[in-house]
């Protein structure tokens, strides 16, 4: 097996959060240690308020760690260069609701300082199915649209690593479909994606490996070799990854005081 | 169905209301106009200068037109201002200039109101002085100054100052340096009037040739009046009693022989002592102009 | 740089697209209309009469991007989270602050802009209506200057409106703290003016002084940038003061940038 290059690292990274001055501290993450390498799906899954958001946000440098250190491609979070290669696309995509589709992909490519490249521009357009609606205001499209016109700005400048956030959010079946085929294909072209997802069959589907967080910690990673040995291709889950979940969750359940 | 007949009724009884009220409202309205007005006088104008934050040139504009209106209201209604209003009217007038202290409106309808509706002379001149002073190349506060002083305070000298300061003012018509001149005369300080001629001349000594006929013409009669005067005066020192004519005074002062009228009037003694002309120092040619 | 004009351009068509630019035509059009028409009812200041109204709209107009839009273009950003739409990309938050900042100034120029045209035209319907011997105080550079300085002003302004929103996460708050520094900065001249006056008869309290030295200090005067009284004489303003007002101007937007980009380096953002 030859070397893999990390795209994504986090070493025991924590973060507190307090609403009000006088409120006791909300724990968010504690003492996360990841690494997603070059070519990987990393899948994140867990209840809500487990820290999922939370940890984009840090890898994103929208908010620093109380402690640890975070690398992406060897840069820190707050090095805008890190931001150069990342396509991320939010829980709840807002963008512009009075501006169009292509003012967004123009700014995108403003920012980046590469030439707006029509070609590239209308085939993503066609790949997420909003050619037709693409200099129409956001505030006309559906929520379903508004997800893909996410998507595809997140992919626009062809990003080395993709962080998604419930991208199957407020999509129709054809929708999940078409997203889950440019995930993939994306994949295949050699790039990272870091996926979060309440919908465990995406996952399955979708990721190499899987992180099962909850309250804050990485409780448990779930990868192919996590298989009954002897009985399945080593490339499924054998154990139906939704027991997988619940299982984990009770046991750790069991063990918290 | 129903609900939009509803709606009709409310709308077309909301419509009878209103037409109805109108004239009503307006009334009430105007029963206030001059509390509201009064309660802004009672305002000190710095506390009016600080909430007009950055709009005291319009803030002046409405509370003129305010003001305006008011006075319209009562003329409308045949009402004569108390002594009480019109010194409101003063205190609103003083507001508005120190809102904006170059705002002539109010200066010229303090002029026209002021002296003539309510007697209040001085009031009217501190408004046109603060004109004076804040409007400097703007002959009209100077203007209406000199005519206060002439007609209602029957102050030629005072007139004539201010004319004199009108008359040098961009603007200011040329007559003016002749009426600085008259108005010394009429306060029996006619060397006055000559030195304020020959400087006029003087620094004017390239202007239009009409206008240096006209002031040379006015410094003649006056020289030929301060002559004649002089002489009178030499007259009555050395016989003891005036003259009883105005030929009478030759041979006397440095009067050899009678001066000539530049206007073409023969020259008179007034009862009180003064020289005078019966051409009243205005040309013939004019004077028949004019009839 | 480039990200930094990247973020004002999108700002500026966010902006414009909020149908601002409708609702100015139509005020600027109401105030043409009015100006010239209440003009009618005075004696003889016509032309100071329609600049006081003109220039006025002009500065309203200025005013309703820090206090409507502005606010909503910044603070609904973070409210809304349509900030991490730009934090996504590339670009250090410094560019956001900066980029922010000049397409709401591109913004309140273009408004102003449009209302500087309708003045022109209502001061030429004036002279169409009432004669040119009313208008013989106009002077095209003095009102041209006055409305680049009213703009000026409202830039500090805007700036203010940028710190605050980085400072408080309440868009309501973020309003109202820019009202009040607008009222501070208009009225602290008059203030200080009105305390210099020695006057036996007032007595003001000490912490009162104190106050109003710290303000002075610490708020922008914005009635430095108020020349519509002289533009509306045709008074020509002159080009030291004008300088200085600029150098002023450009003083504080600097610092209170930096302020803002301070606050929001270190800030959580969603």
């Amino acid at each position: 097996m030859g070397q893999w290059q990390t795209m994504i690292q986090t070493d025991s990274i924590s973060k507190t959060y307090s609403t009000h001055l006088f409120e006791k501290k909300i724990p968010a993450l504690n003492d996360i240690s990841l690494h997603v390498n070059k070519g990987e799906v990393f899948g994140i899954i867990g209840p809500n308020g487990a820290g999922k958001s939370t940890l984009i946000k840090i890898l994103l440098g929208f908010i620093q760690s109380d402690s640890g250190s975070v690398t992406i491609n060897g840069l820190a979070p707050s090095d805008t260069r890190s931001r150069s290669n990342i396509g991320y696309l939010p829980e709840s995509p807002c963008l512009y609701p009075q501006l169009t589709l292509i003012d967004h992909l123009r700014f995108s490519s403003r920012v980046t300082g590469d030439p707006f490249d029509k070609s590239w521009c209308k085939n993503l357009l066609d790949k997420v199915d909003l050619a037709h609606v693409s200099r129409k205001p956001l505030a006309k499209y559906s929520k379903g649209m508004v997800q893909r016109a996410a998507l595809a700005y997140a992919l626009f400048h062809n990003p080395d690593i993709l962080i998604l956030d419930e991208p199957m959010s407020g999509l129709d079946p054809v929708g999940r479909h078409l997203v889950v085929q440019l995930i993939k294909e994306y994949h295949q072209k050699g790039h990272t994606i870091l996926f979060c997802s309440h919908i465990l069959s995406d996952v399955e589907n979708i990721c190499d490996k899987v992180g099962l967080m909850n309250h804050g910690s990485l409780v448990k990673m779930l990868t192919p070799d996590a298989v009954s040995p002897g009985q399945q291709p080593p490339e499924q889950y054998s154990i139906p990854l939704e027991r997988q979940f619940f299982e984990t969750l009770a046991e750790q359940e069991q063990h918290t005081p | 169905m129903k609900a939009r007949l509803s709606v009709l009724i409310v709308i077309l009884l909301s419509v009878l209301v209103i037409a109805s009220t109108n004239k009503d409202i307006y009334d009430i309205s105007n029963n206030n106009y001059q509390e509201s007005l009064g309660n802004l006088g009672n305002i000190p104008s710095s506390m009016v200068q600080i909430a007009s934050l950055e709009f005291k040139g319009v803030s002046a504009d409405l509370l003129f037109l305010k003001t305006m209106a008011f006075i319209g209201l009562k003329i409308k209604e045949n009402e004569n201002l108390t002594s009480e209003q019109w010194h409101l009217v003063y205190d609103i007038l003083q507001l508005i200039t120190d809102l904006d202290t170059r705002f002539f409106d109010p200066y010229l309808f303090a002029q026209m109101m002021l002296p003539w509706q309510a007697g209040m002379v001085q009031e009217a001149n501190s408004l046109l002085q603060k004109a004076a002073n804040n409007r400097p190349n703007d002959f009209r506060p100077y203007y209406f100054l000199g005519f206060n002083a002439f007609y209602f305070e029957q102050n030629a000298r005072k007139a004539a100052l201010y004319f004199e300061k009108a008359s040098v003012l961009p603007g200011a018509p040329f007559y003016f340096k002749g009426l600085a001149a008259r108005f010394s005369v009429y306060d029996n300080n006619v060397s006055a009037g000559i030195a304020f001629l020959q400087k006029l001349l003087q620094q004017n000594s390239n202007n239009d040739r009409q206008v240096q006929q006209y002031l040379s013409t006015r410094l003649q009669a006056l020289q030929a009046i301060q002559k004649l005067e002089k002489a009178l005066a030499d007259y009555t020192k050395s016989t003891g009693h005036p003259p009883k004519r105005i030929e009478d005074v030759i041979g006397y002062g440095d009067l050899e022989v009678m001066p000539e009228d530049p206007y073409g009037g023969k020259w008179i003694i007034l009862d009180n002592g003064r020289v005078y002309t019966t051409s009243k120092l205005v040309s013939k040619k004019h004077k028949d102009s004019k009839q | 740089m480039k990200s930094i004009l990247a973020v004002a351009l999108l700002s500026y068509k966010e902006g414009i697209r909020q149908k601002l630019l409708y609702s100015t035509v139509l005020f600027a059009i109401l105030m043409c209309f009015g100006a010239v028409l209440v003009s009618g009812l005075f004696l003889r200041d016509i032309s100071k009469i329609i600049l006081d109204f003109c220039l006025t709209a002009v500065n309203i107009g200025g005013l309703l991007v820090p206090f409507f839009l502005a606010i909503h273009l910044l603070s609904r950003d973070i409210e809304r989270k349509s900030i991490v739409t730009i934090l996504a990309q590339p670009l250090a938050r410094h560019s956001y602050i900066i980029g922010k900042f000049l397409g709401i100034s591109y913004l309140t120029a273009t408004v102003m802009a449009i209302l500087t045209v309708t003045t022109f035209i209502s001061v030429w319907m004036g002279i169409a209506l009432y004669g040119e011997k009313f208008f013989t105080s106009f002077a095209l550079l003095p009102v041209l200057s006055s409305i680049l300085l009213s703009w000026l002003g409202i830039l500090v302004l805007n700036a203010m409106v940028v710190l605050w929103c980085t400072v408080t996460t309440s868009s309501f708050l973020a309003t109202l703290l820019t009202f009040f520094t607008y009222i501070i900065g208009h009225s602290i001249d008059d203030v200080v003016r009105f305390l210099s006056i020695e006057n036996s008869k007032m007595i003001i309290a000490l912490p009162v002084r104190k106050v109003i030295e710290f303000c002075q200090y610490i708020f922008p005067n914005l009635s430095a940038f108020d020349f519509k009284n002289q533009a509306a004489h045709g008074l020509s303003i002159p080009a030291s003061e004008f300088l200085f007002v600029t150098v002023y101007a450009i003083a504080y937007i600097c610092i209170i940038l930096s302020l803002a980009i301070l606050f929001f380096r270190k800030r959580d953002i969603a």
